[in-house]
């Protein structure tokens, strides 16, 4: 009985500065993951050691879904056959017209001396690991470098966008979903092509638009999609949908909340897109301000003043995971909300 | 009196099955209320042995769940660290209590965990997290009774087997 009561009564002592001293370790530990990110690496290397369990953990639940498959009924997928075999043939009509369109947009494009856009190339990715922590919208999945991934690429499943690839290992990958309320996405309003800002709320079925002008034309029922500025998504890719427009606000902003098309919560099967965007930029050499010759051409498409940004990006060979996001973030910090 | 150790092979499976509840993919509406497992599992090795008392292994342990649960790393590790030294303080009260009384102790122990998680969130985010917040504290505690039982039988198990 002495021993044990003695040793902790000593230890009394030296166990509250252990607490301290782990204690300051940790804050700082959090500081550098926050701030820096100078333990990316180090999570990087984590994230990639722990794929596996993320996939044993997943087991027993793509089990289930494999074995609920096993005893659907042989009329059901028969029928799910016949629909799939349908939807393929609408699908593959819809293609032939989109080819037609695909030339019929290059010989456009080379009337108008603008860049060619390229084919999307895309990774078919799984979810590894969903729904840790609620307060950081984060999923892992299960491709990686290896498999053509990179950093800031945009993640989409079959309805729009997902998230985008925050940090990559080998094997696998961490995505911050754009419901995270530290992501912003440059967006535009399909109906009017006006551009802004979506960003996430925290609820995986909500996206904000805060800082829209008075005069905004913008309703219940838009679309909007990526706008391709700030270099890392191909414009036009669908991402949410405009439910509710709120005139109340103070100031001379109106803002309003859209549902995401892409299933948040629910998607396990994505798409990477890998292609890069046009990095040749034969047009004008890259070190010329890009500001200037974005004036010149923003008339066209707003196309190539993207790709001025991504070649100037790419030249600077940034390893900023998200640049968009984090710029994103500390405009948000100062601006009106 | 010195406390028996106990068996190893039970502590590791506890906290395995601990990370593996913790990472488990839940469907939206269930994540706030769901329990703080590896602090629960903790809290019962830590009032029962003194294998898991030492204040490093509470932080690497909670680091291990930081990267796992791609928290911001330091996070889990603080909270563990904070929820063991003060297991240090009072488990000897706290491991004679009755049973609704031991419920109400780990109820506080997990609700004070909460509040140093949101400094942490205030801090990294910006942002209240919502009411939902403090519903994991509740859940954890409700459960608290039966996963004493459950571990205890656990133990004995693997110490009955030892023994022979």
């Amino acid at each position: 009985m002495n021993t044990e009561q003695d040793t902790l009564f000593q230890k009394g002592a030296g166990r509250t500065a252990r607490l301290l001293a782990y204690g300051l370790l940790a804050i700082m530990m959090m500081a550098a993951d926050h701030r820096g990110h100078y333990l990316s690496q180090f999570r990087n290397w984590g994230t990639h050691a722990l794929v596996p369990i993320y996939e044993t953990v997943g087991l027993p639940f793509t089990g289930l879904r494999h074995a609920g498959e096993y005893f659907q009924s042989q009329t059901d997928l028969h029928q799910q056959l016949q629909r799939l075999q349908q939807q393929n043939l609408e699908l593959r009509a819809q293609t032939l017209l989109v080819e037609k369109l695909r030339s019929d947009n290059q010989q456009l494009r080379e009337l108008l001396g603008a860049q060619q856009s390229q084919n999307l190339n895309v990774v078919y990715v799984e979810l590894v690991r969903i729904g840790l922590d609620p307060y950081s919208h984060r999923v892992v999945i299960n491709r990686g470098s290896r498999h053509g991934v990179r950093i800031g690429q945009a993640v989409m499943d079959a309805n729009g966008v997902f998230g985008q690839v925050e940090s990559v290992s080998a094997g696998g990958a961490e995505v911050i979903l754009i419901s995270d309320p530290n992501h912003a996405l440059p967006v535009q309003i399909n109906r009017t092509g006006m551009r802004t800002l979506a960003y996430g709320s925290g609820n995986p079925n909500r996206l904000v638009l805060p800082d829209l002008p008075l005069n905004t034309d913008i309703r219940p029922g838009d679309i909007i999609a990526t706008s391709g500025l700030g270099g890392h998504f191909h414009p036009g890719l669908p991402v949410a949908q405009v439910d509710e427009v709120d005139h109340s606000g103070q100031g001379d902003f109106i803002s309003a909340s859209a549902t995401p098309l892409a299933g948040l919560d629910r998607s396990a099967q994505l798409v990477v897109i890998t292609s890069q965007r046009d990095m040749d930029l034969s047009l004008e050499t890259p070190t010329t301000n890009p500001a200037s010759s974005n004036g010149s051409v923003a008339g066209s498409t707003g196309n190539t003043e993207n790709d001025t940004s991504q070649a100037a990006e790419n030249q600077a060979q940034t390893t900023e995971p998200s640049s968009e996001a984090n710029n994103a973030t500390e405009n948000t910090a100062g601006g009106p909300r | 009196m010195k406390r028996p150790n106990a068996p190893w092979q039970a502590i590791f499976l506890s906290i395995a099955v601990a990370y593996l509840l913790s990472i488990m993919p839940l469907p939206y509406w269930l994540q706030p209320y769901w329990p703080y497992w590896l602090a629960l599992v903790m809290t019962y090795w830590c009032l029962e042995t003194n294998q898991l008392m030492g204040l490093g292994r509470a932080f690497l342990l909670g680091i291990l769940l930081d990267l796992l649960a791609g928290t911001l790393l330091g996070q889990h590790g603080l909270s563990l660290l904070i929820l063991v030294y003060l297991l240090g303080l009072f488990r000897n009260r706290i491991r004679f209590f009755p049973a609704w009384q031991q419920t109400l102790a780990v109820l506080a122990l997990l609700f004070n965990d909460r509040v140093v998680q949101l400094w942490v969130v205030m801090a990294s985010q910006g942002q209240f997290p919502g009411w939902q917040f403090w519903l994991a504290p509740v859940a954890g505690a409700l459960l608290w009774p039966w996963l004493f039982l459950m571990l205890d039988s656990l133990r004995r198990y693997w110490r009955n087997r030892h023994q022979q």
